[in-house]
C-alpha cells in the first residue's frame, strides 16, 4: 500500500488545484490477497490493490461529487472540471455546512506490515495445514485464507488532514462431511494471532458431532448462540435500529426511547472503534473524531450515533458518526462491542435442560425494522442440548424473530468477545449469548 | 489497448503461463438522487486491468489500477507466482472447454446516451416525483434515483481473442416511506431496491411512466399503514412480476450455478440441492414451468456479446417442462456435466475481480392466462408483489420472501389491501405447486443490480423475465399475529 505521506500529498495537491468554495478529497486504498479452497484444493488465488479517490466541491451552495481510481495528478484536472460542471448545472441550492478543521485523533494499533505482505506461498502453506486435517477425517475442506490492508485519507480546504490504516487477516473454513458440516472463522489484525489448525479442528469436530442430524419441530426454544451467530443478529441493529437519522425521523424501534430500558439489564452495548483487535477508524467520513458511544447500558438506551444534521434534529452533540457530508442514509455505529458477561460456553450448555446451540446463521434479512424482526437460517452446526449436554446434531431451521425481543430475553452472556467481520471499517466484538423463547418458524431438508 | 494486452500475455507466457488473458476495463457511472428535496449527484470513472493465468492447471489472478507498461509487466509476473502457489495444492488440473477465438467489437444498442442528457433534465424529473410523493404529510421519506453505467471492456487472450465491448445500462425508480398508526410502510416503483434497470439508454427512462405512477405509489404507502396484516395461513398465491424476479433469482438462478453445485462456494454463498445426479431427471417444477437462460435477450443486464472467458453469448434451457435440464457454466467447469462448450456465464465485477460463474438473464417463459381470468379462477388467495425482504438457505431449499403489498382474493375477486405479506416454502415443492402463468402481455424483464457472490465479494447484474404466476397452497404471513 502507498505510504501515508504519498496519499496525503496526492489529496492535498487536488485541494490546491481546485478553485471551488470548498473542496474535500478522500482516498480509500485496499489491498486484498485471498486464497480460496474447496474440495481440499486451491480453486482461486487472487491479489488486488486498488485506490479510489472522491472529490467533493462546492460552488455557490451546489455540490459536485466525482470519483476515480488512478492516483495520477495528470488526470485530476478533468475530474475537477466534471465536479464543477455538476455544480454549475444544478438549479437547486442546499444548506452547506462548513468544513471541519484540523484536529487530533486517538489511534490504536491496527496495522501490521507482515500481515499486509504475506506471500501466496505462505497462504498456501496455511491452507495445506487445514486441508490435511480435513482429508484425514475424509471431509471436504472449503474456505479462505486472506490477508491485506486498508487505508483511508481525508484532506479538505479548511486544513483538515486525516489518515488511517489497518491490516487484516481472515481464516475461514467449512468442513463438509457426508451429511453434516462444521464451520469456524478467525478475523485478526495480525497474522501472528491466526491459528489455522485450532480453527480447522473446531470445524471438523462440529461436522463430526452433527452427523446424521435429527429433526425437531419449529417453535420457541432456549438457544445458545455462538459469537458468530450473535454478530449476525446485531449487525442489523448497526444500520437500521441504531441509524441516527432513522431514530430522528421516527423510523427506528428506538425512536423516542432515549433513557428507557429497552432490553435486558444484562446487555451493555457500545460503539467502540478503539476496542483492541477491532481495527475501527477513529474519525468519521467528514473527518470528525469518532466518539466511543454507550448505546445500551444495563439495558437502557443511552446514546444515539449522530452527525451534524442528526445532532441538530435531536438537539444533541455531533459524536462523529457521519457517512459523508451529503449522506442521506444516516450516521451509523460501525464497531459494535457487546460487553462480556461471566459465563463460558460450557456453563451455558451445562445449565440448559432443553435448548439448541447455533454456530452461525445464514442469509439473514430484515422483515420489519420497526419491530426489528428478522429471518434467516442456521448453518454449519446446530445441536440439540438436553440435560446440560450436547445430544444430537439437528437439521437446519429458519428463525423469524425480533432482535430487540431476543436481547430482552438474554439469560447468560459469554465471558469472551470474538471479533467478527473485520474489514475496511473494522469489525464487531461480541460474546456468546444464551436466550430464551427464540422462535424457529420452519425447517429444511439437511 | 490491444498492444498493452498483448504485452501482458507475452510476460505471462515468459513466466510459464499455459493460458493467460487480460481484461482492461473503463467504467463510467452517474448516480442522481433526490431525497426529500435534496439533490446528490455522483459521477465516477474507474480504469484498470486484471490478468488471469493458468500455470500447470492452476489459476492465478492479479490486478492494478495503474495502466502502464511497467505495471502490466509486474502484475503479469505476480499472477504467475500466485498460480504457481495454487498448483502446490491441486487435485485436478483445470482444463478449459474449447471456444473459437474472436476479433470483434460488440455494443449495447442505444438510442439516447444518458451521459449526454443534460443533468438539469434528469434532476428535474426526480424533483417532480419528489414533490408528488411529499404532498401528503404521512410520507416521511421520498427517495428517487437514476443510475447510468457505461463499461468499455477489452479482452485479450493467449488463444488469440481480441474483443472490445461497450455495455450501457440505465435505470430509475423511487420509493415513498409512510409513517403513522405505529407503523412504517414502504412502496416503490417500478421495483424496490433502486427501481427498474435495463441495458440501453435514456429512452428506457422515458418509457417508465415514472411521474404517472407517483401519486398511486404515495397513496398505497399511506393506505398500507391502516391495512390489515397478511394472515398467518395457507393460501393460493398469485405473485406479480416484480416479486417473481426474486423467486427466479434465488430459487433457480443461484441453485443452477455449476460452481455452487460442485462445492466451490461451500464456505460462503453456499452450495445447491440441484446436484449432478439430478441433471436431466429431476422434477424441479410442474409441467408448465419452463425457465430459460439467455445472454442475448434484448435489454437484459447480463446481455453482452461475450463473457469474461471470451465465450460468445447463448440461449439455453435450465428447466424444461418442469425437469432440470441445464446449468450456468464457464469454460473451467463445463466438462463436469459433459458439455464441450461453456454456456458463457463467467463474469467479474470489475478489473480487480477474477471472473466466476454468475447467473445469466434467466426467465420464466410466459403461459396462457389473462390476469383477470387467473384472479377469477382463484377462490381463496392473495395477490402479492414487489420484493421487500428475502432469505434462503445455503442449498437453496427453504426460502422466505416478503412483499411490499398484497390483496386478498375471495371467490375470484380482488379484495382488501394487505400489509406485511410473506410466503415460505421449499424450492422444488413450491415450483411443483405452480399451476398457472400469465401470458406474454404481462411478461417483462426485471433487472437485478445487487447480486452478491464470491470471496472477495463481487456484485453482478442480470435480468429475469416473468409474468404473474399462481402457486397453490403456500404458507403465508409467517410471524404475523
Amino acid at each position: 500500500m502507498l505510504k501515508k505521506e504519498k496519499l496525503l500529498d496526492f489529496a492535498s495537491t487536488i485541494v490546491k488545484m481546485s478553485d471551488a468554495d470548498m473542496t474535500t478529497v478522500s482516498i480509500v486504498g485496499n489491498k486484498e490477497s485471498l486464497t480460496r479452497f474447496s474440495n481440499n484444493e486451491i480453486t482461486q488465488n487472487v491479489d488486488s490493490t486498488k485506490y479510489s479517490f472522491t472529490i467533493r466541491t462546492v460552488y455557490d451552495g451546489k455540490v459536485g461529487i466525482v470519483s476515480g481510481t488512478s492516483l495520477d495528478t495528470k488526470n485530476i484536472k478533468k475530474f475537477l472540471e466534471k465536479a464543477k460542471e455538476i455544480s454549475k448545472n444544478q438549479t437547486h441550492k442546499k444548506e452547506i455546512l462548513p468544513l471541519p478543521s484540523k484536529t487530533d485523533y486517538t489511534f490504536t494499533k491496527s496495522f501490521d506490515k507482515k500481515t499486509e505482505t504475506l506471500s501466496p506461498d505462505q497462504r498456501a502453506k496455511y491452507v495445506k495445514d487445514a486441508v490435511k486435517i480435513c482429508a484425514k477425517e475424509k471431509m471436504n475442506g472449503a474456505g479462505i485464507f486472506s490477508n491485506g490492508a486498508n487505508s483511508f485519507v481525508i484532506v479538505n480546504s479548511n486544513g483538515l488532514e486525516a489518515h488511517f490504516e489497518n491490516s487484516n487477516v481472515t481464516f475461514s473454513i467449512t468442513a463438509q462431511a457426508k451429511n453434516s458440516s462444521g464451520w469456524a472463522e478467525q478475523n485478526e489484525l495480525s497474522v501472528k494471532n491466526i491459528d489455522v489448525i485450532k480453527n480447522t479442528k473446531i470445524a471438523v469436530e462440529k461436522a463430526k458431532k452433527s452427523k446424521n442430524p435429527k429433526d425437531v419441530k419449529p417453535g420457541k426454544y432456549t438457544v445458545i448462540l455462538e459469537p458468530a451467530a450473535v454478530a449476525d443478529l446485531i449487525s442489523f441493529l448497526s444500520y437500521t435500529t441504531f441509524n441516527g437519522l432513522m431514530i430522528a425521523e421516527g423510523r427506528s424501534f428506538l425512536s423516542g426511547k432515549i433513557g428507557q430500558k429497552v432490553v435486558s439489564e444484562m446487555v451493555t452495548l457500545y460503539d467502540d472503534p478503539y476496542f483492541e483487535g477491532v481495527g475501527g477508524i477513529p474519525f468519521d467520513f467528514e473527518g470528525f473524531p469518532r466518539k466511543r458511544l454507550t448505546l445500551f447500558e444495563d439495558g437502557v438506551f443511552k446514546e444515539v450515533p449522530t452527525d451534524r444534521k442528526v445532532a441538530k434534529m435531536l438537539k444533541l452533540d455531533n459524536n462523529g458518526h457521519s457517512l459523508g457530508a451529503d449522506d442521506e442514509y444516516g450516521p451509523l455505529p460501525l464497531n459494535l462491542y457487546l460487553k462480556e458477561g461471566s459465563s463460558n460456553l460450557e456453563e451455558m450448555i451445562k445449565t440448559t435442560k432443553s435448548g439448541i446451540l447455533v454456530t452461525q446463521f445464514h442469509y439473514v434479512n430484515m422483515l420489519n425494522p420497526m419491530t426489528t424482526t428478522i429471518t434467516g437460517m442456521t448453518r454449519n452446526g446446530i445441536f440439540l442440548v438436553k440435560d446440560g449436554k450436547i445430544k444430537d446434531g439437528l437439521k437446519n431451521m429458519r428463525f423469524t424473530q425480533s432482535i430487540m425481543e431476543s436481547l430482552s430475553n438474554v439469560l447468560m452472556v459469554g465471558d469472551r468477545c470474538i471479533v467478527q467481520s473485520g474489514g475496511f471499517g473494522g469489525g464487531f466484538a461480541v460474546p456468546a449469548l444464551k436466550i430464551k423463547d427464540f422462535t424457529f418458524t420452519s425447517k429444511t431438508e439437511f | 489497448m490491444f498492444k498493452l494486452g498483448k504485452l501482458a500475455i507475452e510476460v505471462a507466457k515468459h513466466y510459464g503461463a499455459d493460458y493467460a488473458d487480460i481484461r482492461i476495463i473503463d467504467t463510467k457511472n452517474e448516480e442522481i438522487v433526490v431525497k426529500n428535496g435534496k439533490l446528490n449527484v455522483d459521477y465516477s470513472n474507474t480504469l484498470g486491468f486484471g490478468i488471469r493465468v493458468l500455470y500447470k492447471g492452476s489459476w492465478g489472478f492479479s490486478s492494478s489500477d495503474n495502466l502502464t507498461t511497467s505495471e502490466i509487466k509486474k502484475v503479469a509476473k505476480e499472477a504467475c507466482f500466485i498460480a504457481k502457489a495454487s498448483s502446490s495444492l491441486q487435485r485436478e488440473k483445470v482444463r478449459l472447454a474449447k471456444e473459437d477465438t474472436y476479433k470483434d467489437h460488440w455494443f449495447t444498442p442505444v438510442l439516447k446516451n444518458p451521459f449526454r442528457i443534460p443533468l438539469e433534465r434528469k434532476a428535474d424529473l426526480l424533483f417532480k416525483i419528489d414533490e408528488i410523493l411529499r404532498k401528503k404529510s404521512e410520507i416521511k421519506v421520498a427517495y428517487s434515483e437514476m443510475s447510468f453505467q457505461n463499461i468499455r471492456k477489452w479482452f485479450i487472450s493467449s488463444e488469440g481473442s481480441e474483443i472490445v465491448q461497450d455495455l450501457l445500462r440505465s435505470g430509475a425508480g423511487y420509493s415513498a416511506t409512510a409513517l403513522g398508526n405505529n407503523d412504517m410502510q414502504v412502496r416503490s416503483y417500478p421495483a424496490s431496491f433502486g427501481g427498474q434497470y435495463y441495458s440501453g439508454g435514456y429512452e428506457i427512462i422515458e418509457q417508465m411512466e415514472l411521474l404517472q405512477n407517483a401519486e398511486r405509489i404515495r397513496d398505497e404507502a399511506i393506505a398500507l399503514l391502516k391495512a390489515p396484516q397478511c394472515p398467518n395461513s395457507v393460501k393460493d398465491i398469485i405473485i406479480g412480476g416484480a416479486q417473481m424476479v426474486l423467486q427466479i433469482h434465488e430459487s433457480v438462478g443461484h441453485a443452477t450455478e455449476l460452481d455452487r453445485v460442485l462445492g466451490y462456494e461451500e464456505n460462503y454463498a453456499g452450495s445447491s440441492f440441484a446436484t449432478l445426479e439430478k441433471y436431466k431427471k429431476f422434477r424441479y417444477g410442474s409441467k408448465i414451468v419452463n425457465l430459460f437462460a439467455d445472454a442475448t435477450i434484448p435489454m437484459g443486464l447480463a446481455t453482452q456479446g461475450y463473457d469474461d472467458d471470451g465465450v460468445r453469448s447463448q440461449r439455453w434451457d435450465i428447466v424444461k417442462e418442469g425437469i432440470l435440464v441445464g446449468y450456468m457454466t464457464n469454460r473451467e467447469l463445463a466438462h463436469k456435466i459433459g458439455d464441450r462448450r461453456s454456456k458463457g456465464c463467467n463474469r467479474s465485477q470489475g478489473f480487480y475481480s477474477i471472473p466466476i460463474i454468475r447467473i445469466s438473464n434467466l426467465s420464466l417463459a410466459p403461459g396462457e392466462w389473462e390476469l383477470e381470468d387467473l384472479i377469477r379462477d382463484t377462490k381463496d388467495g392473495i395477490y402479492m408483489d414487489v420484493n421487500k425482504s428475502w432469505s434462503i438457505d445455503q442449498r437453496r431449499l427453504n426460502f422466505q420472501f416478503g412483499c411490499e403489498i398484497g390483496y386478498e382474493i375471495k371467490n375470484g375477486r380482488l379484495g382488501r389491501m394487505l400489509k406485511n405479506c410473506s410466503y415460505q416454502d421449499i424450492t422444488p415443492v413450491f415450483w411443483n405447486k405452480c399451476d398457472a402463468i400469465c401470458n406474454e402481455n404481462y411478461w417483462d424483464l426485471w433487472g437485478v443490480i445487487n447480486c452478491g457472490k464470491g470471496q472477495p465479494g463481487q456484485r453482478a447484474e442480470m435480468s429475469h423475465g416473468a409474468a404473474p404466476t399462481r402457486f397453490r397452497k403456500v404458507r403465508v404471513g409467517i410471524g404475523n399475529k
